[in-house]
């Protein structure tokens, strides 16, 4: 009904009403020759209906021969549209060079949408999509296209596979990272098993060791290093056959270790001039860059602080958008630092760090000293801690199921 | 071969002389074989039919759209007489 109704109105129609003695013998009439009615209503020897404006003479010939008077009520539909704007010219002039200019944009592209795995950064894969030739506000083509998806394919290592899908005027990126790539196809290959070793995550002498699931390769009283295998993830059976496992426990173990806190013996103290602050607006329309605000940089040394504001219509983003850039002016003052405050901040650092240390339960302090000194400009405190902690750490390999 | 008197590309209804009603509650008739309306008004509508003339009496009743075969009549129907 509604193609019905849109093609009445791009042909055009009118209403009118009939009076005279017999409006039914016009019906008769209308009907045997064809003519299409409707929204009819009948009165008291008065009729009124629609009808299609190129029967207009039609229906006034037939309205006499049924002795009727015809009255045309209203005409509706584009060409008495067209002939009440027939002289505004500029109307029509507006019409067409819209549809051309929809026309014309239409064959760009206003809008990249780049879906990145975890791994991969969005504004460095944008940035090398600018590079090759690819942004907003460049014609669209498919050949130019490819070509985009291989460039930036062979210049970053990181990318496996990367495809450009262009709806309209809308591009959406897909990334798939090698790294991502490589566990996905890890995950599909049944012949590869991942096994989970237990590694020594520092130097020390073994004194304790729990192992829950795995073979335990080392024994209390052991040395080891860093990086060595505590606890294996394929288990030897008598038999000779192997099993895999992902090994589980912890091994304890007495470490030294020597830490080393420092400071500069002078402080940068950066103070923020909020109160001379310059924000700077600028609106980006179809690749173009309009200043919002008449003002300069603020003088000396700024920092700039960027917020990107998109027009989205109905869920899409529109190709406008809305650039405010804030330049913080701040000044840099140096301040000598006494060695009793430098000893204190230094301790301070420390302390955060043990407490940090010792939160772990699995992780105690034996024995600890601790030595203060200047060398230079910088101040510097140095702690020698004996400890007793679990050293176990989980890395897994990938071995070839056979 | 000779015709009947009857016109080439007709609906069947038409050949075989008869009349088709499609009667939706009372509010709307569908009515195929139509050869004429003799009255037309918003309380009674007849339609000649060749053989008969149906009347159609009711309130606000209007034809909705009409060509040579037939015609939608709307409106609240309260009686529908067939005068031979």
């Amino acid at each position: 009904m509604i193609i019905v109704i849109f093609f009445r109105w791009i042909y055009g129609y009118f209403d009118f009403s009939l009076s005279g003695k017999f409006p039914e013998r016009f019906l008769n009439l209308a009907a045997k020759r064809g003519i299409r009615l409707w929204n009819l209503n009948g009165g008291k020897k008065t009729l009124s209906a629609s009808v299609a404006l190129s029967q207009q003479e039609t229906v006034a010939r037939l309205a006499e021969k049924a002795g009727c008077e015809l009255t045309i009520l209203k005409k509706h539909g584009l060409p008495p549209l067209c002939r009440k704007y027939r002289c505004r010219a500029g109307l029509l002039a507006g019409a067409l060079a819209g549809a051309v200019f929809c026309v014309y944009m239409s064959g760009y592209i206003w809008n990249i949408r780049i879906h990145v795995p975890k791994d991969l950064n969005e504004y460095e894969i944008r940035s090398e999509l600018a590079e090759a030739g690819f942004y907003e506000g460049i014609p669209y083509s498919y050949d130019t296209v490819s070509t985009i998806e291989r460039t930036v394919k062979l210049a970053d290592e990181r990318i496996s596979w990367i495809s450009i899908n262009v709806f309209g005027t809308n591009a959406v990126v897909e990334i798939s990272s090698k790294a991502d790539h490589q566990s996905r196809q890890e995950e599909e290959n049944e012949d590869i098993v991942t096994v989970g070793n237990m590694v020594s995550a520092a130097d020390g002498t073994v004194t304790a060791i729990e192992s829950k699931n795995g073979f335990p390769v080392v024994r209390i009283g052991d040395g080891v290093r860093k990086g060595q295998l505590l606890i294996s993830g394929i288990i030897p059976y008598t038999d000779g056959s192997n099993a895999f496992a992902d090994s589980q426990g912890k091994v304890f173990a007495r470490t030294y270790k020597k830490l080393t806190f420092s400071i500069p013996g002078q402080t940068q103290v950066i103070t923020d001039q909020n109160d001379k602050a310059v924000t700077k607006k600028e609106l980006c329309f179809l690749g173009l860059r309009l200043p919002l605000t008449a003002q300069g940089n603020p003088s000396g040394q700024y920092y700039k602080t960027i917020d990107n504001e998109q027009l989205t219509l109905l869920g899409n983003d529109l190709p406008v958008s809305v650039c405010t850039e804030k330049l913080t002016p701040y000044e840099k003052t140096e301040k000598q630092l006494s060695a009793d405050k430098a000893k204190s901040r230094l301790s301070k650092q420390y302390s955060v760090y043990k407490l940090f240390y010792t939160s772990d339960p699995d992780a105690r302090i034996i024995k600890e000293t601790t030595h203060f000194e200047k060398k230079g400009s910088r101040y510097y405190l140095t702690v020698h801690l004996t400890t007793e902690e679990n050293i176990c750490q989980k890395r897994y390999v990938t071995v070839q199921n056979q | 071969m000779k015709e009947r008197g009857f016109q080439k590309h007709r609906p069947i209804f038409e050949f075989d002389g008869g009349v088709h009603l499609h009667i939706c509650g009372n509010r709307q008739v569908d009515f195929e074989g139509c050869r004429g309306v003799v009255e037309y008004s918003d309380e009674s509508i007849k339609i000649n039919t060749g053989r008969y003339i149906v009347a159609f009496k009711g309130r606000g009743l209007h034809i909705r759209c009409m060509n040579k075969f037939g015609l939608v009549i709307e409106g609240f129907i309260l009686s529908i007489e067939y005068i031979m």
